[in-house]
Parts: C-alpha cells; structure tokens; sequence
C-alpha cells in the first residue's frame, strides 16, 4: 500500500483481521472537511460481522456529519446503536486554518500525538480517553483541543495493538510504513487491530517520497526518469543521481521488471539523442545517460543478490531434511528398536513365575510387541532403505526382487548394465518405481514371469518392468478411487519429480510394461563416475 | 557527516563516491557503495530524524577499502534479527534495506538499542 496523500494530510493504515472472520470490526475514517480533516477510529465490540455491521453504522454518521462538532457526532452514535453491541472509539477534527486539534475518545482507542516540532510543546501527547461504550454506556463527554502544527502525526490503535508501540513512534517515519511496523511489531494475535497513522502536511525537513495520488495512471516513473535523466546529462551532479537510485527503489517496489527498465531506458535516451539542439557530443550525452542508468538499477542488483541467498539456503534445506530422515529412521529402528527388546525381556522375567492362564496373557503381550517391532522395521527401512544408499539403486532392487520373488514363487529376471552411480535423488525415485510396479504386479497380475531391465539409451536411462500376467485396462485403472489407482498417479510424481517420463502399457489378457526414461546430465551418461 | 535531510543525503553519497575513487574503488564498486550510504542515510532520516556517517580508509594487511558507519540516536531496532531477514519489510522482502546493504559490503555489523539508538558499520575492500 502506498502513503495516500488527502489535500491536508498523508496518511496511512493497517489492519489485521482475526483469523476465520471475513471482516475486521475495526474501521477508520479520514476526511476533508471544512476547516481541515476528521479523523475516526471505531472498533466494533466483538468480532466478525455484527462488530463489523455496528462499526459501519458509526462511521457512516461520521461521514454525514463531518463538519459537525464531535461531541455530538459522538452522541448521534450513541443514540443510533442503542440496542446494539455498540462500539468504542476515538475522533479527532484537525483545523489547519487554525493548527489546532479538537479530540475525544470513549472507550480503549488509544490515541497519540507526536510532534515534529519540539519548541512548539509536548514531544507526545496521550488521548485522555473516557470508559464507557458508545451506544450502551455513554460517559459524560469532554474534548480537549491541541496545537497542531504541519508535520505533526496523529496514532490511533485499537486495543488488538498493545500500549508498548508508544515507545517507538517518531513524527518523522513514512505513515503507511509507521502503521504496518505498529502492527507487525505491537499486534496482540488474539483481536482485530488497526493503526492509523495521519501527518499534518507540509513537513519541513523530509525525504521526498514519490507518492501516486489514488486513481491516478502509473505514468510517474518513467516521466521522472526521462527529466531527471535530462538533467543530469544538462548538468549531471549528485543530486539526480540519487534521484536515479530512488526512482530505481521505486520501480523495484512497483514491481517494474528490468527489461522494462531496459526499455525505459531505452525511450529516455533516444528521445534526448533527437532532441539534442545544445549540440552535445553524443558519446558524452551516452556516457552520462549510462552512468544514470547505473544508478538505477543498483537496488536491482541488491535484489538480486539476494535471490542468489534465497536459492543457495533453499538447496542447503534440502539436504538437512535428507539428513533428518536419515536420522528419524535410525532413531526409530536402533533407540526404538531397543526399548523393545527391553520390553521384551522384563515380560519374559516377570512371566517366570506366573500361572497358566497370566502365561497366556504374556505370550500374547509378546506377540504384539513382536508386532510393532515388525511395523517400526518396516517404517525405518520405508524411510530410509540402507542399502539403497550405500549400494546404489540397482544392487537395492536387487534383493528387494529376490525377497518378493521368494515369497510370491514368482520368477523375476533381472537385465541392468549401467556403471555407477546417479544423484540421490534419481536413484531413490527409480528404486521407488520400481518397488511400486513389482508390488502391484504381485497382487494383481497372476505372472508367472517378471523382467527387469535397465539400460542406457544415448542422454537418457531406461527401465522397463514387464510380466506375462492378466494385464489391466490403464484407463479404467486411472479412473479407480482407490487401490491400484493411486499407485499409479503416485508413480508419475515420481518420474516427473526427476525430470522423466512413465509410459504405461497394458491390455487385459496380454500382460503389462512400465516403462521408465529419464534424461541424464552429460557426465551421467558419458562415464562411469560414479557421483553422490 | 550529519544526516538530517534531502541534502545532507545528497552531500553523503558526493563525500562517500569521492572517497572511494580516491581509494581506487573501480566505478562500478563506487556506484554501489553511493548505493548503500543511500539506504543507510534512508533508515536514519525515516526512523531517527537524524544521525551521522562517517567514511574512513582502513587496512588489513595488504588490502586496502572503506569503512562506512552510520550512526543514529533514534527509537532503534527492536528485534535486529527480524530485521536482517529478508521479507521482515517491504524493502527487505525485495532485498533492499539492510539486508540489501549487507548484501553489497564485504563486511556488515548492527547494533541497536531500542530508545538508544542504531550503529551499522560496513566495510568493502578494494579488489
């Protein structure tokens, strides 16, 4: 959100809406009137729509009366949502003609002012506020009426923002900026909150900050660009280049992209090579217009350095999380494993001297552990299987094939020439594949044969899983809410992960083959050397 | 060097580019550090209203750079590791700010304390 600028005053807001509700009970209002501005913040009592419904009823009067005194705003408020949760709130009415401020608050809107000019009074000056809900209990009303001078800021929160933000608060920070920091910083969580933050303008000592006045088409960058860029060739100094950085900041907050700076850049530069009149040798019109360009673009360059930050933390999290399984599968199987066995043996010492039925009882208690013994092995190695790492994916296949082809009596040949090693990854995806396809065709297939076959193929490696079973209709399976069908989307995701493709082929009575190809990086399929 | 206002922003980066080409910085390096006294006189004039920079050359060895601190007696920072990720600020989740800065330098150190005031000093040395 950018500072909007009213012709009084900039001002800025944030707001903070309490999860699961559709709308914060807190409003604000900030309107031109008469004599300067009327300044409101409401905070509906409750949460979701009835606090919000109540707040916008205020506000509404508010916006019809702006020119009335705000005690009797306040009492049109009260006597409007008589009968309703009611709201607290806090107004003030800034009269620049004047430098003055009248303001009153009913209820817990806190409300600070903060001068820019020490000599002028009070550095800080509290809202005294008065207890009492508008609409239920109405306290007996008093305004108090300050000096106001430009530059000074108004702060008003709603109590979902703790009293703590008063610590930090300077007539000299950018309002919308001074707003969101109140809220990141001082938000209770538990309520809606809101912070508004309006400056009186005319501010003597301030960075000009290019704002765009609401509605307004985004033409301001580039305008800016092409005058500041004339001056500096004119009569380049200091001054515009700075001006350069800013409006760089600028578009980088806007979301500019940079060849749409290149562009920009572009337009400026011809438009002052053609209408050089003043005869200015164009090699040191360009040089200059470089020199602006420079400029510009250096908070691209912090940006940009930054993203390189991103990518490197983001691959170095990767291999921690890799590093973490590796470490939950062990703690599981060895520490877990263990506790077990302990189990196990206090069982057995205490079973000793027991009678026939209890003995029972324990032999059952065994068998349960035995059990989740069972189940923890399975999760650990589902994990994390060992040999995979140390081995390679191919020997992992290996024995996963000759367990299955042991239990099911099934045959499973297996064909794979390829040297060394892949990256981790790739190589946990094959396996995982491959474990996939041959489960299924042990459950659903009824072979009587199962082949294996892995190869390379110029860039890429192939993995083929064929069986002479029953076959299935790829596009029915597809279609199954369960069972065989999510297997099989999982597998894509697998493939895909790594960059590879699976290809499907079945037809009921003639078998199926699930066909994996996957492009290698050049010093995959050049060489055997074997990488990690 | 006081930092106060528009001017004394502008005055800054003249000081601090001099310097540094002065030092041997090549161009592109004095745009940069230009760059990053911009976003450091930016936070004092936002938050503090006004404070100092001040450039020195310093040695390690056989290398030779520039150290830039800036100095303020503002509200100071309340959590300095909050506001060293990037994504804290607006300016921070675009890698501008301090983070930007910090980005930039060789060397980068923060002290801050809230109602106190803020000290960051940056160092880039000569390649």
């Amino acid at each position: 959100m950018e500072t909007i600028k009213e012709p009084m005053v900039e001002y800025g807001v944030a707001k903070f809406v309490l999860p699961g509700q559709e709308e914060s009970g807190d409003h604000h209002l900030v309107r031109c009137n008469q004599n300067g501005v009327l300044v409101a913040a409401i905070d509906g009592i409750g949460h979701g729509e009835e606090a919000a419904e109540v707040a916008r009823v205020a506000a509404e009067i508010l916006q019809k009366g702006l020119d009335e005194p705000i005690i009797s705003l306040v009492e049109q408020c009260h006597e409007k949502l008589r009968g309703t949760r009611g709201v607290v709130l806090s107004l003030a009415s800034i009269d620049s003609a004047h430098g003055m401020m009248t303001w009153l608050g009913v209820g817990n809107v806190q409300g600070v002012l903060v001068r820019a000019d020490r000599s002028k009074g009070n550095v800080k000056e509290g809202l005294l506020l008065r207890a009492g809900v508008v609409g239920s209990r109405l306290p007996s009303l008093q305004a108090s009426v300050l000096p106001m001078t430009p530059g000074d800021t108004l702060f008003f929160v709603t109590d979902g923002i703790h009293s703590g933000f008063t610590e930090t608060l300077t007539a000299l920070e950018n309002p919308q900026r001074a707003a969101n920091r109140i809220l990141d910083h001082y938000r209770s969580g538990n309520d809606d909150a809101l912070a508004l933050v309006v400056r009186l303008t005319g501010i003597t000592h301030s960075l000009k900050v290019i704002t765009r006045r609401k509605g307004q088409p985004q033409a301001g960058v580039e305008d800016e660009y092409r005058s500041s860029l004339k001056e500096y060739t004119a009569s380049g100094g200091e001054p515009e280049l700075r001006k350069a950085y800013e409006l760089g900041r600028q578009a980088l907050t806007e979301r500019k992209g940079l060849v749409e700076m290149a562009y920009l850049h572009h337009h400026a530069v011809l438009e002052l090579v053609r209408g050089n009149s003043a005869g200015k040798s164009t090699e040191q019109m360009l040089e200059a217009c470089a020199e602006f360009l420079a400029e510009c673009l250096s908070p691209y360059e912090m940006a940009s350095r930054g993203f390189q930050d991103v990518v490197k933390a983001l691959r170095q999290l990767n291999e921690t999380l890799e590093e973490e399984i590796k470490r939950i599968a062990n703690s599981v199987h060895d520490e877990a494993g263990q506790l077990l066995v302990a189990v196990y043996l206090a069982l057995a010492e205490m079973g000793q001297d027991l009678a026939e039925p209890q003995q029972k009882q324990i032999a059952r208690i065994k068998e349960m552990l035995n059990q989740v013994e069972k189940h923890l092995r399975r999760y650990s190695h589902e994990l994390r299987p060992t040999i995979l790492d140390d081995l390679g994916w191919i020997p992992a296949v290996r024995f996963l094939a000759e367990g299955i082809s042991k239990r099911a009596e099934l045959p499973i040949h297996i064909e794979a020439t390829i040297p060394g090693r892949l990256p981790g990854a790739v190589e946990t995806a094959l396996y995982r594949v491959v474990q996939e396809a041959l489960t299924n065709a042990v459950k659903h297939a009824n072979a009587k044969n199962l082949w294996i076959r892995a190869w390379k193929e110029q860039l890429s490696l192939c993995c083929s899983i064929r069986d002479d079973g029953k076959g299935f209709d790829p596009g029915e399976v597809h279609a199954a809410i369960h069972g065989k069908g999510l297997g099989l989307i999982a597998m894509r995701e697998r493939v895909s992960a790594i960059g590879g493709t699976l290809r499907i082929e079945s037809r009921p009575g003639q078998g199926s083959e699930f066909c994996i190809r996957v492009p290698l990086e050049d010093d995959h399929a050049n060489s055997d050397y074997a990488r990690r | 060097m006081a930092i106060g206002s528009d001017q004394d922003i502008v005055a800054a980066r003249q000081r601090g580019r001099a310097y540094a080409a002065g030092l041997g910085f090549s161009v592109m390096d004095t745009t940069l550090i230009a760059t990053a006294i911009s976003e450091l006189a930016r936070n004092i004039v936002s938050y503090a209203g006004q404070g100092q920079i001040t450039f020195e050359r310093v040695t390690n060895g056989n290398r030779e750079g520039i150290q830039i601190v800036a100095s303020d007696e503002g509200p100071g920072i309340p959590d300095i590791r909050q506001a060293l990720r990037d994504g804290f600020s607006t300016s921070g989740s675009l890698g501008l700010g301090l983070p930007g800065v910090r980005r930039l330098m060789d060397e980068f150190d923060v002290t801050s304390q809230p109602g106190k005031g803020t000290t960051v000093a940056v160092r880039k040395w000569r390649q």
